[in-house]
Order: structure tokens, then C-alpha cells, then sequence
């Protein structure tokens, strides 16, 4: 799905999957943080959007 | 009668350009198809029909209606500005032009003038171009429409020698030659060429009367067989002009909005309970010949095909309605 | 020996004759010389009708599903592609096998109907292949109950002489970047009317429903927007990765000419590489790489 999306032109890290248990708190804490950050750096999404 | 040379169409379409948004077929993707005008462009005015009809420019694919605001109870709407844009439509043949005039037909009589519609059409000038040369999927001729001189249109035009021939229709067309200025010439006695004879030929006499027969003849279930019930016919028909109404929301506003729906899709009759009293392509196909066959003549007194032959010709498995009118006519009740 | 259409003129007036099948799909003539669309013959005496000729293009196997609740016996003739077609719907349990007698025909490629529309019939002899069948490997079925024998003439070709280029469009629009590739696919889709012909053709597209018929349930608006299209263009091709048999009916059918095999291609190219080489409708007894979990499947997001 990643290299599709990255296929038509978006950036591909804007799609994340992660294998969480529910006993895992802390990783899920972690993982949103990294992933929130990664996002923040690309920007808002400019792409797909019909005002654009 | 005026004429122009072959090289000066461009600078008469970007003198009209300079009061209107002028969309004049041009070549996209190998096809040719309604595009406005930027000088840019490759006209593509000699080659036939272009892959769309005009009918978005008058019932776009989707158009937003009304914005709404919830504040607890109360709801606030905000209509939209009118459309005020100011549009010259060239090239169009005599078959999308009488579709116009079905279009009208459906917004524009019968207790209900629809504004959206309305004002696209008031505010768009005509310039048809009569067909000289044939196409193999047209059959107009046999909805009387002639294809050397369209009806609706405010300038005809014809391919003449070297360029083309036109003449002003209405008063508006008049004030569109007086723009052109002397990018125009006396034509002299020069006449215009005789209209295309158009590929298919099919006599349409008698076939409403017979299907007011026909609703539950074992015919519709053969002919749609083949059908993949795709809606390429209906969303390339120049007079197709079904539309759903539907939202999108986000928290507490939105737009509401219209987009072409077709009578070939499973969702297009289906009941909020989940009945769908067309549930079979079958259904779906006797519907669209019938509602351009038998119920729109019924109601408009016309047939609501013009003949462009752009469905059977995009069709993926070649479903022809002139040989549906053919065997309709043929077959024993 | 007589030629392929006549033998299939005979097996079908056999085959309904004996009450062996109550329908026989094939092709037969359309409206113009580069036509020959989907014919459905129930009675033997109908059976002229069929004709075998460079523009039997349409993939029949779609069809079986209107008959997917019938109690009918349906003949059905398949060329490479076809067959792929019967073998994915018989891989997804959409058909039972001894409901469908197929009679398997070598194809030697299928013509452009499109141009040659455009070179005209005097020039019939120069119409290219169809795209889809630039690059097929597998002309000949894969499946059948009888095959139809014809002595191979000029017109016969080598299935793997063709296959090289298959990805040359997916390769192409990779080199791109980002931006490009986004204004690639944002002209081509931006065009679409969503008049799911693509969908429809399609063989390996056989939910009972679809979720573009689902305009309600909020996943995929109505809109003929940008948003709105992309999201359709890229869940339909989604939604048949690892099944799509790569006939190209999808492409040929969209009346907009948007490149719609080179979204199914990318996938197929992802997955040769993620999962090994594997081709859709092949062999009923091998999984579809996305049907099936192994433990050491590669996982791109666990880094």
C-alpha cells in the first residue's frame, strides 16, 4: 500500500502500520510520538485535496 | 455570409475569448474534447464529435448547491454566488446542439426553472459547426436533426474552402461576428458544403408506440445480457442528465451537492430499506432505451437521443441502440 | 482442417443440441467491421452467429457471474486471458467447475479495435495488437475441457517472445519524481467519470457488493472530484492485487483511455519482488500471494 501511495506521487510515510498488543502502553506512546514527528516535519498534506 | 481563413480561427476565437471563457474542442490525450481557451491549445474543430458531449458545461459532473452552518438548534444556509461567467461554446455539432434544447426541455419547463442550469445556458453563446464529413457511429438524420445547420445556435459555421463559412443566427450572433471585427470577410456568393450523410441510418417510426407494448417482452432479458451495466453509456450521452443530491459533512457544516448518477448503476433505484425494484441489469437497460425511446416522448414530445453516437461507440461490448430499434420494431409481442 | 470459428460453430450446435449446455458464450459481429462483441446463444440453430476474428477482445469470463445462481450448464470459449479470468473466479469460489464446459482457443493476440476504426478496413492488415496483448504470457489457455486445434499460421506467436517491456510504463513512471508522478496521476484521474467500466470488465473484481456502490456509507463520495477519484483509483487497484490476471480488459474499456494496467502492474511488479514471481489465474491449486500468511512474508514496516 505504501509504494502505491508513494507510486502515485504521495509521500509514502503518511501511511504507518504497526503491530501494538494492548498490554503495550509505553511502545504505543512511543511509536505515535515518533510517528506524529515524522509527519510534523513533512508538513500538512497539500496533495488529494479538492481546494487545492 | 462571412468567411475566414483556416490560419486567422485562432485569433477569432481569442477575440472572442477577450469578453468570454471560450470552450472550443481541443486535443487532450489524443482525443479531442470542449477545453477553454488559452491561445495554447490544438484545435481539433475538423475531426469529428469530441470524446464528451458539451453537457458538463451546462449540468456539471458535480456542483456544490448550498453551504450550511448547524449552531445547536438552529441551522443556517448560505446560498452561492450566481454564475455570472460569461461563455462562448465553439464548434458544437447539430446533434449536442438539439441536446440542448432537450436539456432544456428537462430544467427548464414542466412548473420548475432550475437557476444553476438556467444561468450557464443564458449566459453561453452558441457557435455550431455543421458536419461535412461523416462518422461511422452518427445516425442524427434519423431524429431529424440536420447536420449541415443546427438548431439553437447563434452563429452557424460551415468548413469551407481553406476555412470556414458563417452566418449570424440570432442577435447575439450578430454582436459576436461585429467582434470579430475584420478578422472576417464577405464570402461573396461562396455557399456552404453539403451537410456529412451521416454512418448509421435507422428508422425510428412506430418504435414508441411499440414499446408501450413491450415493458415485460423476454427481449430486454437478451439484449442485456451482454451488458456489463457500466456507466459509460449514460455519463457520454450528450442528454442523459440524471443527478443524486447528496452531503458532505465535517462537524457541524457542509455543502450539499449534485453529481450525475446513472440508471445503469445497482444504486440508483435501491431503497433506503434495501428493495431495489430494478434489481437486474436487465431492468436498468430496458430503462434507459425506454426513458429516451418511450417515456421522454411521451412527456417532451421528442426523442431524447440525438444520434452523436457516442455510446454505442465507447460501449464496451458494442450495445447499439439503432439495432435496439431495429429489433424492437422487429420483434413479435 | 476447418477453420476455428467453424469448429466452434460445430461444438456449440453439439453442445446445445445434446442439452450438454444451455448456453454457449462466445463472439459474434457488431455494429462495425472491428467489433465483435459477447454473443449468448441458447438455441442451436443460432449458433452461425458466432465468429472468430481478430477482435474477439472481450474477456468472457465476467459473465459466469450472472449465472453464479443459476442452475444452467454454460459452455464458454477462452482464449489465455479468459481462462486466467475462470480460473480466479474458480479460485474465489464464485463458480462451480462442472457448471462450466470451457473450450480453449491458442490465441494469437487480439487487435486494436480503436485504431483500426481509425487506419479503416482496407487497411486491415496492418491494425496492431491490442495493447493487452503486447505483453501476454499466455496466449493459449490454461484451463479448458477441449481445446480447438487450428494449424498455427502466420498469425500464431510465442508467448514469452512478447512478455519483455511488461513493466516498461510502471518503470517509466517510478524514474519520475514525487511531484511528477503526482501530476501524472492527478491528469489522468482527474478525467475519470467513475463510470466503473473498469470495475465491471474486471474478473477478478467480484465482491457481491461493491463498496463503490455503497455511496452511503461514507468511504468513497459521489463527487467526480480529485479526492474522490483517487481514492476510487486507488482502492479498485488495491483491491485486486494479487488477483489481477492482467488482461487489460480494464484499460481497453475506460472510455477516457486513462493507464489504468500500469497501477495494476506496480503492484504486480511490488509483489514479485516482495513474494516471489507469481501470476494470477495460473494454477488453482497455488495461492494468491495475498491470500495466504507465512511467517517469513517480508514486512517493510517493522524496520
Amino acid at each position: 500500500m505504501q509504494r502505491v501511495l508513494q507510486f502515485m506521487g504521495l509521500e509514502p510515510e503518511r501511511l504507518q502500520a504497526r503491530w501494538v498488543s494492548g498490554s503495550e502502553g509505553p511502545r504505543f506512546a512511543q511509536i505515535i510520538t515518533q510517528i506524529t514527528e515524522e509527519i510534523r516535519a513533512l508538513g500538512p498534506n497539500r496533495k488529494l485535496r479538492d481546494d487545492a | 455570409m462571412l468567411k475566414i481563413g483556416q490560419d486567422k480561427l485562432p485569433e477569432l476565437i481569442s477575440a472572442w475569448a477577450g469578453g468570454a471563457r471560450v470552450f472550443v474542442p481541443q486535443e487532450r490525450e489524443g482525443t479531442s474534447i470542449f477545453t477553454p481557451w488559452d491561445g495554447k491549445g490544438k484545435l481539433t474543430l475538423g475531426q469529428g464529435n469530441t470524446l464528451e458531449p458539451p453537457k458538463d458545461l451546462f449540468f456539471p459532473r458535480t456542483e456544490a448547491m448550498y453551504r450550511y452552518q448547524v449552531n445547536g438548534p438552529a441551522a443556517t444556509l448560505e446560498t452561492l454566488p450566481p454564475l455570472e461567467e460569461k461563455r462562448v461554446l465553439v464548434g458544437i455539432r447539430s446533434c449536442d446542439a438539439r441536446s440542448l434544447l432537450i436539456m432544456d426541455d428537462v430544467f427548464l419547463t414542466r412548473g420548475y426553472v432550475d437557476e444553476f442550469y438556467r444561468q450557464r445556458r443564458e449566459n453561453t453563446r452558441i457557435v455550431a459547426l455543421a458536419c461535412n464529413e461523416a462518422q461511422p457511429a452518427c445516425f442524427c438524420t434519423a431524429f431529424g436533426i440536420d447536420p449541415g445547420r443546427a438548431e439553437g445556435a447563434d452563429v452557424q459555421m460551415w468548413p469551407g474552402e481553406g476555412g470556414y463559412l458563417l452566418e449570424a443566427i440570432t442577435d447575439a450572433g450578430k454582436e459576436l461576428l461585429k467582434q470579430a471585427g475584420n478578422l472576417l470577410e464577405e464570402a461573396g456568393n461562396a455557399h456552404p458544403p453539403a451537410a456529412a450523410a451521416p454512418g448509421l441510418q435507422v428508422d425510428t417510426g412506430g418504435v414508441t408506440e411499440k414499446l408501450q407494448r413491450m415493458f415485460e417482452h423476454p427481449y430486454w432479458t437478451a439484449v442485456s445480457r451482454k451488458c456489463l451495466g457500466c456507466g459509460a453509456c449514460t455519463y457520454l450521452c450528450p442528454t442523459c442528465h440524471c443527478f443524486d443530491i447528496q452531503g458532505e459533512n465535517q462537524g457541524d457544516s457542509g455543502y450539499k451537492f449534485r453529481c450525475w448518477d446513472s440508471c445503469m448503476f445497482s444504486e440508483y433505484t435501491r431503497m433506503a430499506g434495501g428493495h431495489n425494484p430494478r434489481p437486474s441489469k436487465k431492468e436498468r437497460l430496458r430503462n434507459r432505451f425506454l426513458h429516451k425511446l418511450q417515456y421522454f416522448p411521451e412527456r417532451y414530445g421528442k426523442f431524447a437521443c440525438v444520434g452523436c453516437g457516442r455510446c454505442l461507440d465507447r460501449c464496451p461490448v458494442n450495445v447499439d441502440i439503432t439495432r435496439v430499434i431495429r429489433e424492437v420494431k422487429e420483434v413479435t409481442l | 482442417m476447418s477453420s476455428l470459428q467453424e469448429q466452434m460453430r460445430t461444438r456449440a450446435r453439439e453442445l446445445l443440441s445434446k442439452k450438454e449446455v444451455q448456453v454457449v458464450i462466445g463472439w459474434e459481429k457488431g455494429t462495425f467491421w472491428y467489433l465483435s462483441p459477447p454473443a449468448f446463444i441458447t438455441d442451436p440453430d443460432d449458433c452461425e452467429r458466432l465468429v472468430w476474428d481478430e477482435f474477439c477482445t472481450n474477456n468472457l469470463a465476467k459473465y459466469l457471474l450472472d449465472y453464479k445462481l443459476g442452475e444452467e450448464k454454460i459452455a464458454l470459449f477462452v482464449k489465455g486471458c479468459d481462462a486466467r479470468g475462470v480460473n480466479r473466479l474458480l479460485q474465489d469460489n464464485q463458480f462451480q467447475r462442472e457448471r462450466v464446459y470451457l473450450i480453449g482457443i491458442n490465441c494469437s493476440g487480439v487487435k486494436d479495435g480503436r485504431r483500426a476504426a481509425a487506419l479503416g478496413e482496407a487497411r486491415r492488415a496492418e491494425v496492431p495488437l491490442a495493447e493487452k496483448c503486447l505483453y501476454c504470457t499466455h496466449p493459449g489457455p490454461v484451463i479448458y475441457d477441449e481445446l480447438l486445434q487450428e494449424d498455427r499460421g502466420a498469425g500464431a506467436r510465442e508467448a514469452a517472445a512478447t512478455a519483455e517491456g511488461r513493466f516498461a510504463m510502471v518503470e517509466k513512471i517510478e524514474a519520475m519524481n514525487p511531484d511528477e508522478r503526482y501530476a501524472f496521476w492527478t491528469s489522468q484521474y482527474d478525467r475519470c467519470l467513475r463510470c466503473y467500466a473498469c470495475r465491471n470488465i474486471c474478473p477478478a473484481c467480484n465482491c457481491r457488493e461493491c463498496i463503490f456502490d455503497r455511496s452511503q456509507s461514507g468511504w468513497c463520495g459521489k463527487q467526480m472530484s480529485r479526492s474522490e477519484n483517487q481514492f476510487f483509483a486507488i482502492t479498485r487497484a488495491m483491491h485486486v492485487a494479487g488477483r489481477c490476471i492482467e488482461c487489460g480488459e480494464c484499460e481497453r474499456v475506460c472510455p477516457e483511455g486513462i493507464p489504468i494496467m500500469a497501477l495494476n502492474k506496480k503492484i504486480i511488479k511490488d509483489l514479485n519482488e516482495l513474494f516471489g514471481e507469481y501470476e494470477a489465474g495460473l494454477d488453482l491449486e497455488v495461492r494468491p500471494p495475498l491470500g495466504q500468511y507465512d511467517l517469513n512474508d517480508p514486512d517493510e514496516f517493522h524496520k
